[in-house]
C-alpha cells in the first residue's frame, strides 16, 4: 500500500483541537492515525520531513476560475491544480463559466477527466444552476451532480428573476445539491466598474452600492427559506452583505458564506491612479466594509475564505480602465493574506487555518476533508509560517498575469503540499505555466 | 517673450502632465490663470502667433467625438507656433481593433512632446501617462475629468469678477456624469471658493458633502446669492436611463430662466461649458443675456489652452 509518515511538526487541524506534535501516517490515500511514536509498520515508509514546520489540514477553495474550457490562455485545469497546490490548496472547485459552460454532463465529465490527470490538488467542477448560466431555465442538475459537479452556481451576479431562484433552490433540495449564488442585484451591478462611493465620485467611474448585495441576500436568504433549501453565499464583499446575512441568521434562516482575500485586504482607495489589477468583482469596497468582513469571518458569520481565482492573461488587464476584465488570481497569496490577519490579531490561528480547511469542508458536506484525523483524506499542507516573500507574479504557477496583491510583503510559505497522500511534485511546472504564451 | 510670464520653473514641481484638477495646489492653478492672461493678449494682437513652442510637436488623440475641444486646443498649439497632428477615433486605427497602448506607442515612435487625449474611458489619460514619455493632456476622460475646461471656468470668473476665494458658484444639472462639475469643483475648492450644488437626485449622487461642497435640493436654493450660475449640458443620450423623465420636464424642474436667475447677485456670471440644449437647460433669452459669459468662455479655452501646452513642454524641455 502507499504509505507515508510526515514527523517532526506542529500540528493544527486535529479532531480535538488545538495544538499538538506527533507523526501524520498516512496509507491508501487516507490518515491512518496520529500517533507520538512511528509504529514498526511504517518503519520502511517514505518520510516527509516537518521540522519547523506547520502541519495542517490542505486548504479548500469554493470559488476558482479554471478556465478550461474556453479560456486557457488564462489557466487549465493542469496549471490551477499546481498554483492551487503551490498555495497550500488541496482541493479547487472549478466554477461553471467556461466556454462552453458547465451547463451539461459532457462539459463535467471533460473537466473530471483532466482533473484526474492534474498534477497537484483535486480540482472539482461546480455546474451551473441554469442553461448558460443565463438564468432562464433549469440545467439537468441531477445529470450535472451524477457526473461530479460537487455544487451549482447561479452565476456572477444574483439571478434577475425571483421565481426562478426559487425553483432552483427547491429543485436542488430534492435532489440534495448545494446552491452557491454569488448575491448582487444584477440591474444595479451592471455597468460599474467600481464600489459606489467617495471614490467613485472621486474617480469618475460608474459604481454599484453595497446595497445591491444585501438587497440581494434578503432576497435568497427569504427564498431559500420558502424552499427550505439553504444558500451559499459566495464573495460578501460589504458591511451591508455582512448586515443582511445577520438579519437572516436572526431569522433562523440556515445559510453559509465565504468571503475573498482581497476583499479581506484592499479598500477602493486603491482604485485611484486606476489600476486595472484593482479591477475585481464585486468591487473592492471601503475600509468599514473591509473591517465588517474581518470581524463577520472572526464570528464566523462567514464560513469559509474563498479566493475567486481569476486569472488574466496582461492583454486583458493592459487596457482602459472600462474594458480591463474583472479579476485577480488568489490561490497563492491566500495563506499569507490569513497568515497576516493572524498576526493582527482579526483571527487567531486555529480560526485562520478553520476558514481555509474546516470552513469549507462544512460547506461541501464533507466530514472526510479540512481535518487531520483517522478516517480523513490525506490532504496535508507544510507551512513555513515564518518565512518572508514579496508576491512577484513571474515567480507565481498561475498563468494569470494579473496579481492584485503583486509587490506586497507576506509571511508563511508552503513546504510540501499532499494531495491523497501524494506529495505534490514542481517538476515540470514551468512548462505547465508557459504552455499557452 | 513670454518667458518672464513662468517667474520660475519650480512653480510647477509636479506637472509631469495635467491629468486632472484634483490635487493641483493653489499656487499652481494661480500660476496657470496668470499666464493665462498673457496668452489671451496674444490671441488679441493682429498678428496671433509667438514662436515658444517651435519644433516642438503637439499631438491631440481624440477617441470619443469632440470638435470644439479639439480645434481650441489646436489653434492653441498652432499659435505657439508647435507642430501638430491630430487623430481621431473615425481615422484612427482604434477603430480596427488596435488597443490604445499600442496606438499611444505608435505615437510615441514619432516622438511628440505632448498628447492631448480624449476618452470615453475614465482614467484612459492615467494609463497613457504610464506608458508614454511625452507629456499628457487630460481633454476629458469619461465622467472623471475635464481640466482645461475647469481652467478656463476659473479664468473667466477670475477675470470677470477679480477674485475667487468666498466667491459662491451655483452648478447645476448633471453633476453624476459631470467631468466639468469634478473638475471645476476641485480647483474651485482648492482656490477657495463655495460651491452649491443641484439637480435632480437621481443625477446628485449620494456622499457629495465629502467633496466640500453643498447639495441643494431646489435650484432656487442654490442659485439664492450666487456669484457665479453654472449650467451643465444634459446629455440627451442619457434620455433613456430612467435619469428624468422629459426635457420639458427638466425644464420646468431646473431649467435656468430669467425668475430664477433674479436671485442671484445683481453681478452674477452666466456659465455654461457648451454645447447648449436652448429650451432644456437653460432659456435663449438667459443664454444670450447681459449676464452670460458663454462664449467668453470659448475664447478664454484658447488662452488656457496654451498655457498649459505651455507649461507642460516647458518643463519636457528640463527633463530632457
Amino acid at each position: 500500500m502507499n504509505r507515508l509518515v510526515i514527523t517532526g511538526g506542529t500540528l493544527y487541524g486535529c479532531d480535538g483541537g488545538g495544538e499538538r506534535r506527533g507523526a501524520v501516517l498516512i496509507e491508501g490515500g487516507q490518515i491512518v492515525d496520529i500517533v507520538a511514536e512511528v509504529p514498526s509498520g511504517f518503519r520502511e515508509a517514505p518520510e516527509l520531513d516537518a521540522e519547523g514546520a506547520w502541519v495542517v489540514p490542505g486548504f479548500i477553495c469554493l470559488r476558482s476560475h479554471v478556465g478550461e474550457p474556453g479560456f486557457e490562455w488564462r489557466e487549465d485545469v493542469a496549471s490551477v491544480s499546481l498554483a492551487a497546490a503551490s498555495g497550500g490548496f488541496t482541493t479547487v472547485c472549478a466554477t461553471p463559466d467556461t466556454d462552453p459552460v458547465n451547463d451539461v454532463r459532457a462539459v463535467t465529465e471533460q473537466i473530471m477527466t483532466r482533473a484526474a490527470a492534474a498534477p497537484g490538488a483535486r480540482v472539482v467542477p461546480v455546474g451551473a444552476a441554469t442553461r448558460g448560466l443565463e438564468g432562464k431555465h433549469l440545467s439537468e442538475i441531477g445529470d450535472l451532480a451524477a457526473a461530479g459537479c460537487v455544487a451549482v452556481s447561479t452565476g456572477e451576479l444574483a439571478v434577475a428573476s425571483a421565481q426562478m431562484m426559487r425553483r432552483i433552490l427547491e429543485y436542488c433540495r430534492s435532489l440534495d445539491v448545494r446552491v452557491f449564488a454569488c448575491s448582487v442585484d444584477a440591474s444595479m451591478a451592471r455597468g460599474a466598474l467600481m464600489n459606489e462611493g467617495f471614490q467613485s465620485l472621486r474617480l469618475g467611474l460608474p459604481g454599484v452600492p453595497s446595497e445591491a448585495e444585501a438587497t440581494a441576500i434578503l432576497r435568497d436568504g427569504w427564498l431559500s427559506r420558502l424552499a427550505g433549501w439553504p444558500v451559499h453565499f459566495q464573495r460578501v464583499s460589504s458591511a451591508a452583505g455582512v448586515r443582511a446575512l445577520e438579519i437572516l441568521q436572526r431569522e433562523g434562516i440556515p445559510f453559509t458564506a465565504d468571503c475573498t482575500p482581497h476583499h479581506l485586504w484592499f479598500s477602493d482607495e486603491a482604485v485611484s491612479g486606476y489600476d486595472t489589477a484593482t479591477k475585481v468583482l464585486p468591487p473592492l469596497r471601503c475600509r468599514e466594509d473591509v473591517s465588517a468582513l474581518r470581524e463577520a469571518l472572526r464570528a464566523g458569520l462567514i464560513t469559509a475564505v474563498a479566493t475567486d481565482h481569476a486569472p488574466r492573461s496582461q492583454l486583458e488587464k493592459w487596457v482602459e480602465y472600462d474594458h480591463a476584465s474583472a479579476g485577480t488570481t488568489g490561490l497563492e497569496t491566500a495563506l499569507g493574506v490569513v497568515l497576516e490577519l493572524v498576526r493582527q490579531r482579526v483571527l487567531t490561528l486555529q480560526e485562520g487555518l478553520q476558514r481555509l480547511s474546516a470552513g469549507p469542508a462544512r460547506v461541501l458536506g464533507r466530514p472526510d476533508l479540512g481535518r487531520l484525523g483517522s478516517g480523513a483524506r490525506a490532504d496535508v499542507v507544510l507551512v513555513d509560517p515564518d518565512v518572508p516573500w514579496r508576491v512577484d507574479g513571474a515567480h507565481l504557477r498561475t498563468r494569470g498575469q494579473n496579481h492584485l496583491f503583486e509587490g506586497q510583503a507576506l509571511s508563511g510559505t508552503v513546504r510540501n503540499t499532499v494531495v491523497g497522500g501524494r506529495v505534490v511534485s514542481f517538476e515540470g511546472a514551468e512548462g505547465v505555466k508557459r504552455a499557452y504564451r | 517673450m513670454i518667458d518672464g510670464a513662468v517667474r520660475s520653473e519650480a512653480e510647477f514641481p509636479a506637472l509631469q502632465h495635467l491629468l486632472g484638477l484634483e490635487g493641483l495646489t493653489r499656487g499652481e492653478i494661480s500660476s496657470i490663470l496668470d499666464l493665462s492672461t498673457r496668452m489671451k493678449e496674444i490671441g488679441e494682437r493682429p498678428l496671433k502667433k509667438v514662436p515658444s513652442l517651435r519644433g516642438k510637436t503637439v499631438c491631440t488623440l481624440f477617441v470619443e467625438a469632440s470638435t470644439r475641444t479639439r480645434t481650441s486646443f489646436e489653434v492653441a498649439a498652432k499659435r505657439l507656433s508647435a507642430d501638430t497632428m491630430s487623430l481621431t477615433a473615425s481615422a484612427s486605427s482604434l477603430t480596427k481593433g488596435e488597443t490604445l497602448l499600442d496606438t499611444a506607442k505608435n505615437l510615441e515612435a514619432m516622438g511628440p512632446d505632448i498628447i492631448i487625449l480624449r476618452h470615453s474611458a475614465a482614467g484612459a489619460p492615467h494609463f497613457l501617462a504610464r506608458h508614454v514619455r511625452a507629456a499628457v493632456v487630460n481633454a476629458g476622460d469619461g465622467r472623471h475629468e475635464h481640466p482645461t475646461q475647469g481652467l478656463l471656468d476659473l479664468f473667466t470668473i477670475r477675470e470677470r469678477l477679480g477674485r475667487l476665494e468666498g466667491l459662491e458658484v451655483a452648478i447645476v444639472g448633471d453633476v453624476a456624469n459631470s467631468r466639468v462639475a469634478r473638475s471645476n469643483i476641485f480647483a474651485l475648492r482648492t482656490m477657495g471658493a463655495k460651491v452649491r450644488l443641484s439637480g435632480p437626485a437621481t443625477m446628485m449622487p449620494p456622499g457629495l458633502e465629502a467633496l466640500g461642497v453643498t447639495p441643494c435640493r431646489r435650484i432656487e436654493e442654490a442659485i439664492d446669492g450666487a456669484d457665479v450660475v453654472m449650467m451643465l449640458r444634459i446629455q440627451k443620450e442619457r434620455m433613456g436611463s430612467d435619469l428624468f423623465p422629459s426635457d420639458r420636464e427638466y425644464f420646468r424642474c431646473f431649467g435656468l430662466t430669467r425668475e430664477r436667475l433674479k436671485r442671484a447677485r445683481p453681478h452674477v456670471l452666466v456659465m455654461h461649458p457648451g454645447p447648449i440644449n436652448r429650451g432644456v437647460e437653460i432659456t435663449p433669452d438667459v443664454a444670450d443675456g447681459p449676464e452670460s459669459v458663454i462664449l467668453e468662455q470659448v475664447t478664454n479655452g484658447v488662452a488656457v489652452r496654451m498655457a498649459v501646452l505651455y507649461v507642460l513642454a516647458h518643463r519636457q524641455g528640463r527633463a530632457s
